[in-house]
């Protein structure tokens, strides 16, 4: 079992157990810090699916992006400790079958599609260089539109909050 | 070596408890973090499968895309989640029922 073994289930058990720490908390803010952890652990398993440059992005949108704004959101609408209303009995056990079912049918779909894993190799090369070039060559207007719906995003975001009510 | 099968393994446990917390949490933000839980994962797909074909890069592109729609949608989340907070005073989806302005 060689180093980077122990770090690759380092990080694939630190964002399994945050997510489903969020899942199972019952204060608010416990289960937003918890996604913490799931975007730490999902950025370190991109570095050794040999995507560096992800693993950067995913730390400065995500942990500095999407989660200050989800912090931000319980901030506005909640007073007090932030512990969250108790779920009805059916609903969790209709989410308890639904999610079981997706499981077992996600299971059964990476075990019984042909995948060759064996070639899937993790790679020590750096992936910047070629991703900025396909992304600024062949996906340049996906790329200029995406730029776009960010910009469209924001003052939409803006507007919608900005209104006031009547 | 890392069997490369337990990526879709992780993958696939981060997306069935993303879509258990958005079936069970009547919050909103909590709603917004299964989303998140469940795009997370979809990236973490696009980018092991990238390794099938590791001369081009479509998979991280498309893993670039899902965080840029991700932004746009956590900003316009949190609008709507103010809008809302005014309307109904609270964030709680259960009490949110109407999209219509009630007559005062």
């Amino acid at each position: 079992m060689s180093i980077y073994t122990i770090i690759f289930y380092f990080f694939a058990l630190l964002s399994v157990s945050s997510a489903l720490f969020a899942l199972f908390s019952n204060n608010m803010v416990h289960a937003v810090m918890a996604l913490l952890g799931v975007f730490l652990g999902v950025s370190g398993l991109f570095v050794f699916a040999g995507a560096d440059f992800l693993a950067l992005a995913q730390l400065v949108i995500y942990v500095g992006g999407v989660l200050v704004l989800m912090l931000f959101g319980i901030m506005f609408t909640q007073r007090g400790s932030g512990a969250t209303a108790p779920e009805g009995r059916r609903q969790v056990w209709n989410a308890l079958f639904l999610s079981s079912l997706m499981l077992a049918l996600l299971a059964w779909l990476f075990l019984s599609l042909p995948i060759p894993y064996h070639q899937l190799k993790l790679s020590s090369e750096s992936s910047i260089r070629p991703l900025g070039q396909s992304l600024l060559s062949e996906f340049l207007l996906p790329f200029e539109l995406a730029g776009l719906l960010l910009l469209i995003a924001l003052i939409g975001a803006v507007h919608i909050a900005g209104r006031k009510n009547g | 070596m890392i069997p490369f099968e337990h990526f879709f393994y992780v993958s696939a446990i981060l997306f069935v408890t993303g879509m258990a917390m958005i079936l069970t949490r009547k919050n909103i933000v909590l709603v917004l973090v299964g989303v998140e839980l469940m795009l997370n994962a979809a990236n973490l797909n696009f980018v092991a499968f990238n390794r099938l074909h590791s001369e081009r890069m479509d998979g991280q592109i498309m893993t670039i895309f899902v965080m840029i729609v991700a932004a746009a949608e956590a900003a316009i989340a949190l609008a709507l989640l103010w809008q809302i907070y005014r309307h109904f005073q609270t964030a709680d989806l259960n009490k949110v029922n109407s999209i219509k302005e009630e007559e005062a």
